[in-house]
């Protein structure tokens, strides 16, 4: 009986196939999160560049990092409020408190000490943080706030000028978690699989793949058998224990598996970053496309992938 | 609604119930009937102007009304378009709403203005966006654009409103203001900025700053990109990209006051 199940759990329902890899018929279970989209501005490309990465440094997940960051774009002078090159940047947090503590923490830290740096809301929403009003204060009473189209802006003296800060920064509940797994028979072959889908998932706005290059190897479960822990490996997708855990998931061909997590502004920009990033990564010698979900325990959304394709 | 002038007054005409508040929720008879004051008498709309129902929520005013004073006073939304010149106390006490003034305006426009914007093509007189005499405080916010010239005191004791001037601004051009900027396109008059506590003055040609003003820098104001995009893209001024990606002197001062406020002078 124990047979029969664990083969039915490595041999799970593919409905249909791109190319020569198996789809199977699952959804990604993600979950609500509130993002905030920032432009940050710059002399030039180098720097606005600079503090665009800073700024998204050790933003992964949740779990560890308080937030998860990354960059959605790469703006030309015509794209930013104040003419100069720039980047949008999403960062999503569990509530709308945290989010404006962790921008005040990471433009603080991470864009105002660049040089040349501004910083400006990317979101028109009624639902606003307090950034550039609490960061005026390190102008030690040397601020200036002014006014433009009904908006606040924040001058405050630094050694190269003065640091532009919009003073609300429009927020809105998203999406973090959409996610889909590429099961492939090694390391090169699934590599390239997703370098490919993180490059066209690249080109859908109002998206960010948070984890190094988009890619993700120790993709996470819910809980463990430690107390003291919120999550643990998935070890249904760890190759080299799959002749010892009972339930796991990675067919008998399969000798890689990697994650690849999409956190979006809504549900319409992460569908259209998945349904991309698998067709880009269907390709020889990957075996299998799935997703993680934990029963619909975790949270209220559900990317089915036979509704992506 | 559309007024247009069709006597022209003595003496100066009082014109406060020409709002788009009380005119559009009225019918043309009833309008007709309006009290307004000419000099110390009261008389009625219908003596100066002819009234027509256009069907549209704007209010148009034409004429030369050079001695109508008062237009627009008290409003808090819609829209008036005015043909014609235009005499003082053009949208005194506003907070809110849009008057467009195709034409020249006389003296101390938008006094104690705390929102809303004004928008005149032509010159205007002394004393706009000025405090009262008498009054530590002007405008406290609102938007008012003139193309053309501005005579003295320009903005006198201001806070928190914005003021662009595609032409000359007279002399005491932002005394006494305690916020908001100003920006003048053409030549200011002497003793710019004098008495002020805080808030900008930005000016695009060079001028002779008072001794109570201290040198800063010269710096290219990422502020001021802002601005200039905002500017352009809401009015028709020139604004040559030399000047938005130029560099600028900043002066603080005054120093008579709380040394807050700052002129910016353009330097190529």
């Amino acid at each position: 009986m124990a047979l029969v199940k664990l083969l039915k759990l490595r041999k799970r329902k593919a409905f249909m196939k791109i190319n020569n890899t198996e789809i199977v018929d699952t959804y990604a279970e993600a979950f609500s999160m509130w993002s905030a989209k920032v432009i940050i501005t710059a002399e030039n490309d180098y720097w606005a560049e600079g503090a665009a990465r800073a700024m998204t440094g050790m933003a992964t997940s949740v779990i560890g990092c308080k937030c998860e960051a990354g960059i959605d774009m790469k703006l030309s002078p015509e794209e930013t409020p104040d003419g100069r090159p720039g980047y949008s940047i999403l960062l999503f947090t569990m509530d709308k408190d945290s989010l404006g503590k962790r921008l005040v923490e990471r433009i603080g830290q991470c864009v105002m000490t660049c040089p040349t740096t501004a910083c400006f809301s990317g979101y028109d929403s009624d639902e606003t943080v307090n950034v550039g009003g609490a960061l005026r204060y390190f102008g030690d009473g040397h601020q200036i706030g002014k006014k433009i189209n009904n908006e606040r802006y924040w001058r405050i003296p630094v050694f190269d000028g003065e640091f532009i800060i919009q003073e609300n920064f429009g927020v809105k509940e998203s999406v973090g978690g959409g996610n889909f797994y590429i099961l492939g028979d090694n390391v090169s072959t699934c590599l390239e699989a997703c370098y490919d889908a993180v490059k066209v998932m690249k080109r859908v706005k109002n998206v960010i793949m948070p984890f190094p290059k988009g890619v993700v190897r120790s993709g996470s479960k819910v809980g463990s058998k430690y107390k003291a822990l919120i999550a643990s490996t998935n070890h249904i997708y760890c190759p080299t224990i799959k002749g010892v855990v009972k339930d796991s998931a990675v067919p008998e061909n399969v000798h890689t598996c990697y994650e690849i997590v999409v956190d979006g502004a809504d549900e319409k920009a992460v569908s259209e970053a998945m349904r991309v990033g698998m067709n880009a990564a269907a390709k020889e010698g990957v075996i299998q496309i799935t997703a993680g979900n934990f029963g619909g325990k975790l949270g209220k959304y559900k990317f089915f992938l036979k509704d992506l394709i | 609604m559309k007024l247009e002038l069709h006597t022209k007054p003595e003496v100066p005409l009082e014109a406060e119930s020409i709002t788009p508040a009380v005119i559009n929720k009225l019918k043309a008879k009833e309008i007709e009937k309006l009290k307004i004051y000419h000099g110390n008498r009261e008389v009625n709309i219908a003596d100066f102007f002819s009234i027509s129902d256009n069907k549209s929520e704007l209010l148009e005013v034409s004429g030369d009304m050079h001695k109508i004073k008062y237009l627009g006073a008290n409003m808090k939304s819609g829209e008036i378009q005015i043909e014609g010149d235009v005499g003082a106390h053009l949208g005194s006490a506003m907070s809110g709403g849009f008057i467009k003034v195709n034409g020249n305006t006389g003296d101390w426009i938008a006094p104690e203005m705390s929102g809303g914007r004004i928008h005149i093509t032509g010159n205007s007189g002394h004393c706009v966006a000025c405090a009262y005499r008498g009054a530590s405080k002007g405008t406290s916010g609102g938007e008012i654009i003139i193309e053309g010239n501005v005579k003295n005191e320009l903005g006198h004791g201001m806070s928190n409103t914005t003021i662009l001037v595609g032409g000359n601004t007279g002399d005491f051009t932002g005394v006494n203001m305690h916020s908001g900027t100003i920006l003048v396109l053409g030549e200011a008059g002497i003793r710019t900025g004098a008495g002020m506590k805080r808030g900008t003055i930005v000016c695009k040609n060079n001028i002779e700053v008072l001794p109570t003003f201290s040198y800063d820098c010269i710096y290219n104001p990422v502020y001021l990109k802002l601005f200039f995009k905002y500017v352009k893209e809401n009015t028709k001024f020139k604004i040559e990209e030399k000047f938005i990606n130029g560099s600028f002197h900043r002066w603080s001062g005054d120093a008579i006051e709380m040394n807050r406020g700052e002129l910016l002078i353009y330097s190529a």
